[in-house]
């Protein structure tokens, strides 16, 4: 029975309908999306009217048009007439070179400055903790500036810095020999991967005569064939000059030193904080055991430690990828400095900075998912019950980021 | 006592005692030549152009003609007061935040909120007799700063917000929303200002594109507010299920269970990461320097472009890393305090 006067609202009726949980839920997320088309759509529609007004065209066929221009440095070889797509790829080769070189750097030195911090001496534990302090606290942009200007004040060629005869410092770039070969670069490639698949045979079964038998072969094979194999050539001075051997250009020396030294000292926090994080109890057993104490350290203590590291490990190495985009700061050409360039002579903003973050977000995944499959692999065999390991979970989230725990540390 | 256990340190065994004495003289070596560099031999002022080519220690004297520049940037240099000013408004704000009496909602979002507007009063002018001083003639460590306070400001609720939608149960939200943070999180910082500053004028309509200051401080602010949602997610996973069967037994809804029960013990534990990220945020203003912004790094670089003063970059460059360095250094060693006295139970109570 319906009272009069009420039975004509519709309100109870809105209200039923907002009280219903299930309803409310799909209308809610309706409204989400709702929102996020029509802001998709309104800015759609202002990139077409913006473009449309300045005369700009929309569309990847810029990639295959030659530059004309020139990257600073590359890894292989870049010209004027190459095209938008190759110029783009050599700048994701030279931050995956630069990145790279800089995650194994700093892992080393890393590694030996957290060892330092641990350290029963005085003097070592000071000294590594004035280092972490004052790289972790000065932004690694300035520490670039700093060592940039350092090396541009570096004697010029003629006057360059010699180490050991072979290797030369000066303010265009650092020198050091090359290794000829008559093969060709794939040959000797192709050499040095089946000498690491051997070694790595050998460290898996324990069988060192194939690698031992590699290089007294290879030795051989150098030594016996005409006019040499594979010789080193030492860079000369000639003239103003150098003749010969591997330019590192000025940037990239910068740049390496600069980011494996600040990332070393992430690092250095991250090894020190595993070695705490080992359980007592492991030592203790070493002990009883009548094991010596650099037998617990390097059989115990340090395999545990890297186990706890590897998660925050990842972490700070892909933040060290990252940290190579600030190489557009002293011109080196890297991913963000051949799109910032390329934005400016080709014009095509939209496409570039798509290729650009799709370049990144790549790079970020596989990244993130070799580490994870590297976890997974050193991981501790547990009990089947135990549940999923974080580098799985790493895996099933979206771009391979890590979503139970947060990271502290950017860019 | 001290003395024994010192001794026992420094000449446990013979192999140590080397390690220590070989540190200790190279130590003591590289001090002294610093001391003297930067000391002795220096030059605080310049008594007639080109003195500082007679010494062999450190020009001082640069930073004696500089600091204005690095400090301030272009601000007109009669209003420099002003800007010293709110320097030290900032540096207040994140001072007073510190401060225990203030960890309340309330307090807290009086202290930024009035902070940062004091600020921008105290930048822009235009009132109260105060000349106007447009955007683009701010910079140094006032531009740092403002860079960094709008950034939090902007970052810490949007962060919440974004923590609270990936943790959200709707699914449309959820997916949407954790998407866009770690799509943010895994391109590089310098990458998303970019966009910001490059991108935004061609997606946004013509009257709703600010200047290109305020499209970077969005840009980065954003950034801020995705790592800071992970920060937050962080400290939401740590409170006990519980708590939340309990608030649904008293029955509260949604955002009651948010505002009364999660939040207020999810920011608590992620206290210490959150000043941890607070103090990489304000090193990373330094990219700024890149899309054209004159900020610290920038001013410094721009006190070395003039021809006389180019020789002395480690002078200025010490100079700004010490600026750096000191507030860095100290929001970090506040960070461990924080989370050593956490650590024994202080958010329990």
């Amino acid at each position: 029975m319906r009272t009069i006067g009420r039975g004509t609202s519709l309100w109870p009726v809105v209200r039923n309908l907002w009280f219903h949980r299930q309803l409310r839920r799909y209308l809610i997320q309706g409204l989400f999306l709702g929102a996020l088309a029509l802001f998709l759509a309104i800015a759609v529609a202002n990139v077409h009217g913006n473009l449309v007004r300045q005369g700009m065209t929309y569309g990847w066929d810029f990639l295959s048009r030659p530059t004309g221009w020139k990257l600073s440095t590359s890894v292989l070889e870049q010209g004027l007439r190459d095209p938008y797509w190759w110029t783009i790829l050599m700048g994701v080769l030279n931050t995956l070179v630069l990145g790279l070189i800089c995650i194994a750097l700093a892992s080393v030195l890393g590694c030996a400055i957290g060892l330092m911090r641990l350290s029963a001496s005085v003097m070592l534990r000071s000294v590594s903790t004035v280092y972490v302090d004052l790289l972790r606290n000065i932004p690694v942009i300035m520490q670039i500036f700093f060592w940039y200007e350092v090396c541009k004040h570096a004697p010029a060629e003629r006057q360059a810095l010699s180490l050991g005869g072979a290797f030369f410092l000066s303010n265009r770039g650092f020198y050091l020999p090359a290794i000829e070969t008559q093969l060709g670069y794939g040959v000797l490639f192709a050499g040095l991967a089946l000498f690491a698949l051997t070694v790595f045979y050998a460290v898996r079964r324990g069988k060192w005569v194939y690698p031992l038998l590699f290089i007294v072969v290879s030795a051989a094979l150098c030594f016996v064939w005409p006019g040499g194999l594979i010789r080193l050539q030492v860079p000369m001075l000639q003239g103003f000059g150098f003749r010969g051997g591997y330019r590192v250009p000025i940037e990239f020396l910068v740049l390496m030193v600069a980011i494996s030294i600040y990332s070393s000292a992430y690092i250095a926090e991250i090894i020190r904080g595993a070695l705490l994080a080992v359980d007592k109890g492991q030592t203790e057993a070493g002990h009883a055991l009548g094991l010596g104490r650099a037998t617990i350290f390097w059989r115990i203590r340090f395999p545990l430690a890297m186990r706890n590291a590897l998660p925050p490990l990842s972490n700070q190495y892909l933040i060290t990828m990252k940290v190579t985009s600030l190489g557009a700061a002293i011109g080196y050409a890297d991913l963000f400095s051949v799109t910032s360039s390329s934005i400016n002579h080709a014009g095509q903003t939209i496409e570039l900075l798509a290729i650009m973050m799709g370049a990144y977000l790549a790079i970020n995944y596989v990244m993130a998912s070799l580490m994870g499959l590297l976890n997974d692999r050193l991981a501790l065999k547990r009990n089947a019950s135990s549940p999923r390991s974080d580098a799985t979970q790493a895996r099933r989230s979206w771009f391979g980021l890590r979503s139970s725990r947060p990271k502290l540390q950017s860019p | 006592m001290i003395a024994m256990s010192l001794r026992k340190q420094f000449f446990g065994n013979a192999v140590s005692a080397a390690i220590n004495l070989t540190l200790l003289v190279v130590g003591l070596v590289v001090l002294a030549y610093v001391i003297r560099w930067a000391f002795v031999d220096s030059l605080w002022k310049e008594s007639y152009e080109g003195e500082c080519t007679k010494v062999s220690g450190a020009c001082w004297a640069v930073i004696q003609a500089r600091y204005r520049l690095i400090l301030f940037g272009l601000y007109p240099y009669e209003e420099h007061w002003r800007s010293a000013l709110a320097c030290v408004v900032a540096l207040s704000v994140v001072v007073l935040s510190c401060v225990s009496w203030f960890w309340t909602v309330r307090r807290l979002i009086a202290v930024w909120l009035c902070g940062t507007g004091l600020f921008i009063l105290l930048m822009r002018g235009g009132v109260a007799g105060l000349p106007l001083v447009t955007t683009d003639k701010w910079g140094g460590l006032a531009l740092t700063l403002y860079v960094y306070l709008a950034t939090v400001v902007i970052g810490v609720p949007l962060g919440i917000v974004l923590a609270l939608a990936r943790q959200s149960d709707l699914p449309a939200i959820r997916h949407v929303v954790t998407t866009i943070v770690d799509f943010v999180r895994s391109i590089p910082i310098l990458a998303v200002v970019f966009c910001a500053a490059l991108f935004a004028p061609f997606i946004l309509p013509g009257w709703l594109t600010p200047d290109t200051l305020y499209r970077v401080v969005a840009g980065f602010a954003f950034f801020f507010a995705c790592y800071y949602a992970m920060i937050v997610t962080g400290g939401m996973q740590a409170v006990p299920t519980g708590q939340y069967d309990a608030a649904a037994a008293l029955g509260l809804g949604y955002w009651q269970r948010c505002y009364l029960v999660e939040l207020p013990q999810a920011l608590r534990t992620a206290l210490p990461a959150t000043v941890n990220h607070m103090v990489i945020t304000l090193k990373e203003t330094s990219v700024l320097i890149i899309v054209g912004m004159f900020e610290l790094t920038a001013s410094g670089n721009a006190a070395l472009q003039s021809g006389v003063w180019k020789e002395y970059y480690t002078e200025v460059y010490i100079f700004v890393s010490l600026i750096y360095f000191s507030l860095s250094f100290s929001l970090s060693r506040y960070g461990a305090f924080l989370e050593r006295k956490m650590r024994f139970g202080f958010g329990g109570a």
